[in-house]
């Protein structure tokens, strides 16, 4: 497992387009932090919620795509089954690596949680702790959905289902936010929302994990 | 005898094509060529050996080892070269070495940059600059370096030189000098075949014609070039087929020996293993 891992981690940063994605996606994210600065306070709300429970955990979803971009390219499937590792064991390997991903980016979103509201009194700790919360809800939740979109659709057709579902998330955080406003979003005790949310986004993983791995064993029978 | 190869009754079954009971067992130090037409169910075999795709069958022994229960264990230790490279065109062979040695425990990296060095690849280049057959040398590279014991081979030689087939065929009779090692080689260039294999299996339309070792082969069949006279006075239990050209008949025959002891002056050429191909699948039979 430990060399498949290493070969989607080459792939994700060593070839060139794929860094330059992820290059130009950190720069994305500096420009949203400027912007968010020179608003009004719905606008540093709305863009701090965003950039929170939002940015950080598409980048996070997203390493799967450049390994199977490469892999559908060769093939590698074909030599990789002859490999001395179990089918369990490579799709064990991708959301090992993505759930790293995952946790790196989530833990990059609580130091700009931490830093911001110290550094700013606009938004208080509680707030940016329930925006960082949600994010990992939303992020746990869209990393199950979408590696099973790309185990089960391919490169091509998986990535139209990130973009879809990334829109649609994107879509319901505007319409809540200007309906609702940023209030019902970030103020109150979301506790208990925590609580019972991230076991359930912990779950939809590994039921993702399982349907990968049937999709995968499928695809090889 | 122990096989390193063992398989019983192994049948795949497509919407169009059936691999129909397949039962071949490859002896430890012997070198099996697997024949066929495009299209027979080689590589289908092969792929259901090695569990790429699912297959009927009553056993399947790798290396003394049962495939349902010890795929993993049975992996460790064979090593297989498909006809064209499988690793991404943005690896470096340096790279391809270094995910290696996190899959196999038995990786040998002074060994695989040997190959490196005899092959003339370029350790820190991208693949997408290699020429088809700088990728299944290093196809090769990687194959020896985790010291298999069983080399698994699907037309694996088809894009290269002569040269360079000559020593991929000096490679493998050194590897089979050990005892406890082993290749299945299928291939479309019978002559390299000629020159290596110890056994041939033929796969016709998903079906086992034989298999049977070279000797065998050169001692009991052989090509009669003859008239319609003499064709005529063969026995058609010694037919296996024959061809009919303008002047003369073409005919591939067993019982070589016993057919020598009948006719004294007859003169029967060997058959090469492209002989027999053209005759199984395009001579007529004797009905």
């Amino acid at each position: 497992m430990k060399g498949i891992i290493l070969k989607d981690l080459y792939e994700n940063f060593r070839i060139f387009k794929n860094g330059v994605s992820y290059l130009a996606a950190v720069l994305f994210l500096f420009l949203l932090i400027e912007a968010m600065q020179t608003g009004d306070l719905f606008s540093l709300k709305y863009f701090f919620m965003l950039i929170t429970a939002f940015v950080f955990p598409l980048l996070g979803c997203s390493s799967i795509e450049s390994s199977l971009e490469q892999d559908e390219k060769v093939n590698f499937d074909k030599i990789q089954l002859t490999f001395p590792i179990t089918k369990t064991e490579i799709v064990l390997s991708k959301y090992i690596l993505g759930i790293c991903f995952l946790t790196i980016c989530n833990v990059f979103s609580l130091i700009f949680v931490f830093s911001f509201t110290s550094s700013h009194n606009k938004i208080t700790l509680q707030e940016g702790l329930s925006a960082w919360g949600f994010g990992v809800l939303f992020s746990l939740v869209f990393f199950a959905v979408v590696n099973f979109a790309f185990f089960l659709l391919g490169r091509k057709l998986g990535l139209i289902v990130y973009i879809f579902i990334a829109m649609l998330f994107g879509g319901i955080y505007g319409a809540v936010s200007s309906l609702k406003g940023m209030e019902f979003l970030m103020a109150g005790d979301k506790t208990m929302i925590f609580i019972i949310g991230i076991p359930i986004g912990i779950l939809f993983v590994v039921i993702s994990f399982f349907l990968s791995l049937a999709c995968y064993k499928k695809r090889y029978s | 005898m122990k096989q390193a190869l063992h398989i019983k009754n192994l049948t795949k079954k497509y919407k169009d094509f059936t691999l129909d009971h397949i039962s071949l067992d490859l002896p430890y130090g012997m070198i099996l060529g697997l024949i066929g037409e495009n299209g027979s169910g080689k590589s289908t075999l092969i792929n259901s050996i090695l569990n790429i795709v699912k297959a009927d069958y009553d056993e399947v022994h790798i290396l003394g080892q049962d495939l349902k229960s010890q795929e993993k264990e049975i992996k460790k230790e064979i090593a297989v070269i498909f006809n064209d490279s499988h690793y991404g065109e943005n690896l470096t062979p340096l790279f391809i070495g270094k995910m290696l040695s996190g899959i196999y425990t038995d990786w040998d990296q002074k060994k695989f940059t040997d190959y490196l060095k005899q092959f003339h690849l370029p350790e820190k280049k991208r693949l997408k600059t290699f020429s088809t057959g700088m990728k299944v040398k290093l196809e090769f590279a990687a194959a020896l370096s985790h010291n298999p014991k069983l080399l698994i081979l699907d037309e694996a030689t088809n894009g290269l030189d002569p040269v360079f087939r000559e020593e991929i065929l000096e490679i493998l009779r050194e590897f089979t000098e050990q005892e406890d090692h082993s290749v299945l080689i299928s291939s479309h260039i019978t002559s390299d075949l000629d020159k290596i294999a110890d056994y041939i299996a033929y796969i016709h339309e998903g079906r086992l014609l034989f298999l049977k070792s070279i000797d065998e082969l050169n001692n009991d069949c052989g090509i009669i070039r003859c008239g319609r006279e003499f064709f005529d006075a063969l026995s058609p239990e010694d037919i296996i087929a024959y061809r009919e050209e303008p002047y003369s008949y073409c005919v591939f025959i067993k019982n070589r020996q016993s057919l020598r002891k009948a006719f004294c002056d007859i003169s029967i050429e060997n058959a090469s293993i492209e002989d027999m191909m053209l005759f199984y699948s395009k001579g007529e039979k004797i009905i």
